[in-house]
């Protein structure tokens, strides 16, 4: 038998892989050579020494957490880059937001109360809506992501319906000097770091 | 799924429906796969790094990949091999770099001597030995370390490593045996090293004055 052959051997028992037949062969080894079993005891105790070290080693990654805040970011941009463009996200928007909210609002019943220079909210909707048409001429909002983020749901107390928190999304342009995104520091809380911009990536597996 | 209550659901469901939850971007479903994986990416981390770089900094690394694309996996099972490639791209990115090191052998050994100090001597020699055992498995091929490492971790099968890493079973078990081998063989030359040169190393006398070992000309 080589060495290497022994080794094997010692490995399948200490791990606890060794069939029948290698426990076999291992007492008929240890019975020509007794040093097999100081072989097998010294790498018993490496074995538990590495495994202690080891896992005092990787302990440090309990205190890293998932960066779900950047996950959030990255839906967004995917959402935008998916929509293939702002004109042909435009269209969808208007559906999406029908099928959510059946408020579809076109430019047109708008239209005579801005002609008259008069902006009436009534409502929360309104005042978005406003908030909207003056960002888009002044060049500082490009729109609302059709999809919404649901956050949380719940059955209403009188079972008709359910109670929904979502997020809404709108995309805004500003022109800035510098460009930061979130990351972590030592101690793990939130700090800005210079962000590189994404290359184009490739699927992955 | 939100809440304690979605995290309590995945900890008892299956590994593939947690999974296939995070890739559709439930957050309590990423945050509990990553969970259960951070340690596992720790040890592939310590595999591959180079010496001086810190592991924190690169786990965070392989997080922010892990949160960003896990959307493009095209199956649960692709998990395991692509966070490793991930992790292994990581560390050799900061090969690359030389990205300059900061301590975490240091730290380690702190760690230790902190938990030593409130322990028995025994305990304490114990844990020196067991970290200098890891120091010394940080000096292996590569191809031995990360499967002796990852046995050591999770006591994860040969089969379960030789999926992951991409090698026949076979080919694993011969490589943690030999792995292991290699360990004793450089442990037990280390030994010797310090043996050797604790025989030859000055010896400091009560009045000051210095004398090499064996010297006895007065």
């Amino acid at each position: 038998m080589t060495g290497i052959d022994r080794d094997v051997l010692i490995t399948r028992v200490l791990d606890g892989e060794a069939t029948p037949e290698d426990w076999a062969a291992f007492r008929a080894m240890a019975d020509r050579d007794h040093s097999v079993w100081a072989d097998l005891a010294d790498a018993q105790q490496d074995r538990a020494e590495l495994a202690t070290a080891l896992s005092e080693a990787v302990a440090l990654a309990d205190d890293i957490e998932a960066p779900l805040e950047v996950h959030a970011g990255e839906q967004f941009r995917r959402r935008f880059i998916a929509a293939g463009g702002w004109f042909g996200w435009a269209a969808a928007a208007v559906l999406a937001l029908g099928a959510a909210t059946g408020q579809i609002r076109t430019g047109v019943d708008r239209e005579p109360a801005r002609q008259a220079g008069l902006l009436r909210i009534d409502s929360p909707e309104d005042a978005l809506q406003v908030y909207m048409d003056k960002g888009q001429e002044a060049g500082c909002v490009i729109g609302e992501v059709p999809e919404r983020v649901l956050i949380s749901s719940a059955p209403t107390p009188d079972g008709q319906g359910y109670t929904v928190v979502y997020l809404r999304q709108i995309i805004e342009r500003q022109r800035v000097e510098d460009f930061y995104t979130l990351g972590r520091n030592e101690a793990g809380q939130p700090v800005p770091v210079p962000y590189a911009r994404p290359e184009p990536r490739r699927p992955i597996y | 799924m939100a809440g304690p209550d979605g995290a309590q659901h995945w900890a008892d469901g299956d590994e593939r429906e947690l999974v296939r939850a995070a890739m559709r971007g439930e957050h309590d479903a990423i945050r509990l796969v990553w969970a259960r994986y951070r340690r596992w990416v720790a040890a592939l981390l310590l595999a591959y790094k180079p010496r001086q770089t810190d592991v924190e900094d690169l786990l965070q690394d392989v997080a922010m990949t892990f949160v960003r694309r896990v959307s493009e996996l095209r199956e649960p099972e692709s998990l395991r091999p692509w966070l490793r490639s991930v992790a292994i791209n990581a560390a050799r990115l900061a090969g690359r770099k030389q990205t300059v090191a900061r301590r975490h052998g240091e730290r380690l050994r702190l760690v230790v001597q902190q938990e030593g100090e409130s322990q028995p001597d025994v305990a304490a020699a114990q844990r020196e030995a067991a970290r200098r055992l890891l120091d010394l498995a940080m000096g292996l091929p590569e191809g031995y370390r990360e499967p002796l490492l990852l046995r050591c971790m999770q006591g994860m099968s040969y089969r379960e490593i030789g999926a992951i890493v991409g090698l026949p079973e076979s080919t694993i078990e011969t490589r943690i045996a030999r792995g292991r081998r290699m360990l004793r063989e450089m442990a037990a030359a280390q030994e010797a090293a310090a043996r050797s040169a604790a025989q030859s190393a000055p010896i400091v006398e009560d009045a000051g004055v210095v004398k090499g070992a064996g010297d006895d000309r007065h």
